[in-house]
């Protein structure tokens, strides 16, 4: 005969605990746009505030490569960033399953030096907010065919997040080098 | 009691017997409700809320006609138009929304709204979209001065400079007024009336109404409960049928 024991009070409240917890790390986006605001992030990227922006143009061979980074052609003809001496702060946006995610990038002599999402708008995949997942991209750099040199693990169930934060990295990378490349 | 009468009495005392007619009654609706709802269940996959009815008929039903009079303003030669929330640079559309107008720039276009700016070239391809976040008042209008663009958000004005990667704040200026909207050349006009035909009923809201009886006007809400009732009835009678028959079998052993 199977006996059956009581729950004990303990998992009970371990068990609320933890859906009180995965509630309230839901993303505030689901109230608001943003989970940080681009200025704040950029105000945070640089030691002075933020520098004014300056554009780079996806046209050519670079706007080729971006394609083919992302899978797709571009959403626009230029991207916007921010510069002080060898670091450089970006802005992107992907698509993850349906909505965009918005995310900050900081990159200083080809590496990456931060990772924030700025802006999630999807109902699941919301766990790559998390730093548990943004700090791997740390000291990552572009390596042969544009692909990151370390290995973002995925997160299972937000796998398309997943993939849009480490297409947006290389197109980072890839931008800011092009900007080394290009300055005298 | 005539046997007759006995014998149609027994007859519809049998929960078996309706529960046939019930099914054959249900079965066409049942059919009609289970197409429609797989396919509702696979919007996404189908891509039913991105396509649209084209078909003059279908919008015919839904009293959905072409707009008579759109009118747009002249930029340069150009025309921007907006039309039942589509937005268009001469025949080609380039996005959704209310705009509050345009404006020449050193690599073609700017289109204003009410929380940003979108750069176009000269063909109408998209460079960038610039959330305008220079203060929290709405975008009112936009207007191509000597000095550059300024943009107008409620009582303030911003000068952007040439690349639209800053704006200044500026003195209030009496702006030159912008181009006031105008009808359309002929040969545009019904180029962008028929594309805003083409993008306003899609193919989830039919199937929603087919799925909901909506297509019969009134009565067709009433089919449809009639429909899940008669469902709920079938699937109530089937169970009670199920478990005599199970019962008899078991007597009879």
């Amino acid at each position: 005969m199977i006996k059956r024991t009581q729950q004990p009070a303990t998992d009970n409240g371990l068990q609320f605990a933890a859906g009180l917890f995965l509630f309230l790390s839901m993303p505030i986006s689901l109230a608001g746009e943003y989970l940080l605001p681009p200025e704040q992030f950029l105000a945070g990227a640089f030691a002075d505030g933020a520098p004014g922006a300056a554009s780079i143009w996806l046209a050519g061979e670079r706007g080729d490569t971006v394609s083919d980074i992302l899978g797709h052609k571009p959403p626009s003809l230029r991207v916007r960033y921010w510069q002080r001496g060898n670091r450089t702060a970006w802005v992107l946006e992907e698509i993850g399953k349906e909505k965009p995610i918005t995310a900050g990038f900081v990159i200083e002599a080809g590496k990456l030096l931060n990772v924030e999402v700025l802006a999630f708008r999807e109902s699941r995949g919301w766990e790559i907010k998390h730093e548990f997942f943004t700090e791997q991209f740390d000291a990552v750099e572009l390596s042969d065919g544009h692909e990151l040199s370390a290995p973002i693990d995925n997160i299972t169930g937000a796998t398309l997040s997943v993939n849009a934060m480490r297409r947006m990295a290389r197109v980072a990378l890839f931008l800011e080098s092009e900007l080394r490349n290009v300055a005298p | 009691m005539s046997p007759r009468k006995r014998r149609l009495r027994e007859k519809f005392a049998s929960l078996y017997l309706w529960h046939r007619y019930a099914g054959l009654i249900a079965a066409l609706l049942a059919a009609w409700l289970a197409m429609t709802g797989i396919l509702l269940n696979h919007t996404d996959d189908l891509q039913l809320a991105e396509n649209f009815v084209e078909q003059q008929w279908l919008l015919d039903a839904y009293n959905i006609h072409a707009p008579k009079e759109i009118s747009g303003e002249p930029i340069a030669g150009h025309w921007l138009t907006q039309s039942e929330g589509r937005v268009y640079l001469d025949n080609k559309f380039i996005a959704q929304g209310d705009t509050v107008g345009g404006a020449l720039t050193g690599f073609g276009f700017v289109v204003a709204f009410s929380d940003r700016l979108q750069l176009y070239s000269t063909d109408a391809v998209l460079i960038e979209e610039v959330p305008f976040t220079a203060t929290s008042a709405a975008l009112t209008d936009i207007s191509l001065q000597a000095d550059g663009v300024l943009v107008i958000a409620g009582q303030e004005q911003f000068l952007a400079d040439a690349d639209f990667l800053t704006f200044e704040r500026v003195k209030p200026r009496a702006r030159v007024a912008g181009q006031s909207l105008q009808a359309l050349p002929e040969s545009l006009a019904p180029v962008i009336a028929q594309d805003v035909l083409h993008h306003t009923l899609n193919w989830e809201r039919v199937l929603l109404d087919l799925h909901a009886g909506r297509w019969v006007g009134r009565a067709g809400k009433w089919i449809a409960d009639i429909a899940g009732l008669l469902l709920l009835l079938l699937a109530a009678s089937g169970i009670i049928v199920w478990v005599q028959r199970a019962r008899a079998r078991r007597r009879h052993r």
